[in-house]
């Protein structure tokens, strides 16, 4: 049997009321992770992928709004949760890596303050505190404290030894405009693991750094869930990254779920029109082509979204019936669920299949 | 003036502070340093606050004294015995100056503590929460900000300073009225300052972190907004020193004080005969609110993170 889901995601509308209009950012997205499992979170710039990762911590920005769902973390539905109960999972259960990590660490203090500020706050270490009534023993209260501000220091410094940052007593010390990007994102590592969360939210982690970088903070990242056991949501438009990182992959598109399968599935059997329609797109050397390939046209206006698939303006294979009815996610073999009417009439060859034959 | 090149020098010193990573304050001072213009602002003002400081001991003459009044010294040009030669009743006008440092700094410092703290409070507050607080600050704000300043703040003194007896804090109220009638512009800044500074994803990854509210508002957005309120604070102390010499200029302050209007208005009399009784206070007051603009605008270039390097 497969895992126990730690997060479960039913039916996620998250809207955002702005002047111009309903904004149906996501609009009942589905999905499960299980323990210890990497999620690929897949999909155009607009696809959601963010808002829905928003919406599990409850941070959407305003005027973003969830109108119905649940989020279903450890048995517990975290959209009936006080906004002090969220503040104490934030960050101790759900650890969140940012998508730039040049403005993701606060320009006016050292990353020392920053990293021991989150340790503090869901109190892994407990500072005790100074109260005026126990005066004769404050030096003993004085003393406790100091120690305590050491051991959070350390734990820092571990941290910083976990994310592989050479020099950790000296680099701690630095703000974050003396280092570079790739340094900043591991700090962000950090900080996300500092608490060891059960799971970790990472919204693009590595588009805003070169390629190398990104090979490397992967790596860590991969390295650090099969160490910590956590589970991880890899939110990304790169399908390259995904293949690598992911055990299962959930492709949104326009706010909803196109296709969820294992990884091998989803590059070798995709059966949704827009996920083949990704694959074609990656640009690769083995497929040597002429010309990259693109989705033509945009991403719709989420405002006045298309009737029916959200996908069929663009979609090579829509009939008249894809505009009328929204086609649900049904699962076509043990674990692959597509949204597609037509899914099961389709049988293209992956862009990819070829390759595996050879 | 502009720094060109900010190469740490290799000094003992400083490799004992890189190993504790340069802040962003570091930066700001190796910047300010460089900054001829913002440094004679500071050491002009530093001149002042040593007159404030040791008036008694500077100035040759009591405060109120009359030192020509009974010789017929009175309007008297400057020579030695009076530096900057005497008034209509023979007060020595060096020492009135002297004696005045003390309340242009009082007044200064005083209405800018109060105008800033409620121009933070406000601008903090409208600018995090938004929505209907900051509708309603906002509101408020813009009624300080339409009303003539210096009309009001004239009527109100006249009214104030009529019903207490006089001499009693006369100084004291023309600093808190200044204080709460100037306090909307600087709250207009810095909640704008705030409004960008809420949107940086630091401010989300916090809150992705478990962080409050308060401690948000307190720990992040405040320290990055501080740089604007350092800069606002000084040119509003300049300019708090400005409306106070207007105010006592056009008879509205407190007689009883000693201050650089008062004297200026006691002058206006006797232009032509006795310039050196204006012409001080008033090169006193120029130079005083001339040395808080050259230190904010140092300020403001050294401390925006905008400009760096």
């Amino acid at each position: 049997m497969a895992p126990k889901e730690i997060l479960k995601i039913e039916n996620l509308k998250t809207y955002f009321d702005t002047w111009a209009g309903i904004v149906k950012a996501v609009d009942g997205v589905s999905l499960d992770v299980r323990e210890g499992e990497t999620l690929g979170l897949v999909g155009e710039s607009g696809s959601g992928k963010s808002v829905t990762a928003l919406s599990i911590l409850g941070i959407v920005p305003r005027p973003g709004k969830i109108i119905e769902g649940r989020i279903i973390y450890k048995g517990e539905n975290l959209l009936e949760k006080t906004e002090n109960d969220l503040q104490k999972i934030r960050g101790k259960e759900i650890g969140y890596i940012f998508q730039d990590p040049a403005t993701s660490l606060n320009p006016v203090f050292s990353i020392a303050s920053q990293l021991t500020e989150v340790i503090k706050r869901h109190q892994i270490v407990k500072t005790p505190s100074l109260r005026a009534t126990d005066l004769y023993k404050l030096r003993a209260t004085i003393r406790r404290r100091r120690d305590a501000k050491e051991e959070i220091l350390q734990k820092a410094i571990e941290l910083f030894k976990l994310v592989e940052i050479p020099d950790p007593e000296i680099k701690i010390w630095s703000y974050p405009h003396q280092l570079s990007g790739g340094m900043k994102q591991r700090i962000a590592v950090a900080r996300a693991l500092s608490c060891q969360p059960s799971l970790l939210l990472a919204d693009e982690p590595t588009t805003n750094l070169d390629v190398t970088i990104q090979a490397q903070i992967l790596q860590l990242m991969k390295s650090l869930k099969e160490k910590l056991g956590m589970s991880m949501i890899l939110i990304t438009h790169d399908m390259g990254v995904v293949a690598g990182v992911a055990d299962r992959i959930t492709v949104l598109y326009a706010g909803r779920v196109c296709e969820t399968a294992d990884t091998r599935t989803i590059f070798y059997n995709p059966k949704h029109p827009y996920t083949i329609a990704l694959l074609t797109a990656v640009p690769s050397l083995a497929l040597r082509k002429e010309k990259l390939a693109v989705i033509p046209g945009a991403i719709p206006n989420l405002i006045e979204p298309p009737t029916g698939c959200r996908f069929h303006p663009r979609c090579e294979y829509a009939e008249a019936a894809c505009a009328k009815r929204i086609p649900p996610l049904e699962e076509i073999e043990p674990g692959h669920y597509v949204a597609c009417i037509r899914a099961s009439e389709i049988d293209i060859e992956s862009p990819l299949g070829a390759m595996t034959n050879e | 003036m502009k720094n060109k090149s900010v190469k740490p020098k290799p000094q003992n010193r400083n490799e004992k502070t890189r190993s504790r990573g340069v802040s962003q304050w570091n930066i700001a001072w190796r910047r300010f340093k460089k900054n001829k213009a913002a440094l004679a602002g500071a050491l002009i003002i530093g001149f002042v606050i040593f007159l404030a400081a040791f008036d008694s001991l500077i100035a040759p003459y009591p405060p109120n004294a009359t030192p020509g009044f009974y010789i017929g010294e009175a309007r008297v040009p400057p020579s030695l015995k009076y530096l900057f030669g005497t008034d209509y009743v023979g007060h020595d006008v060096f020492s009135q100056v002297v004696y005045g440092a003390r309340s242009a700094l009082y007044v200064g410092f005083g209405a800018a503590a109060i105008a800033m703290s409620l121009a933070i409070l406000v601008g903090l507050v409208s600018g995090y929460y938004g929505g209907f607080v900051d509708n309603i600050l906002m509101r408020i704000t813009e009624i300080f900000l339409v009303i003539p300043f210096l009309l009001v703040l004239l009527v109100f003194l006249k009214v104030i300073i009529a019903v207490i007896p006089s001499g009693v804090g006369g100084l004291s109220i023309v600093m808190i009225m200044i204080g709460v009638f100037s306090w909307a512009p600087n709250a207009r800044i810095i909640r704008g300052e705030v409004l960008r500074v809420k949107e940086s994803e630091f401010i989300e990854a916090s809150k992705a972190l478990g962080a409050s509210k308060r401690r948000i508002i307190f720990r992040h957005v405040f320290p990055n907004v501080l740089h604007t309120i350092i800069v606002l604070t000084t040119l509003m102390i300049a300019t708090a020193i400005l409306v106070e010499a207007a105010v006592s200029f056009l008879g509205f302050g407190d007689p009883a004080a000693i201050t650089w209007g008062q004297q200026l208005q006691k002058a206006n009399e006797a232009v032509k005969e006795a310039w050196w009784e204006g012409i001080f206070p008033g090169l006193f007051i120029t130079l005083l609110v001339l040395g808080f603009s050259l230190l904010g605008n140092g300020l403001r270039d050294a401390l925006d993170p905008r400009l760096r390097e």
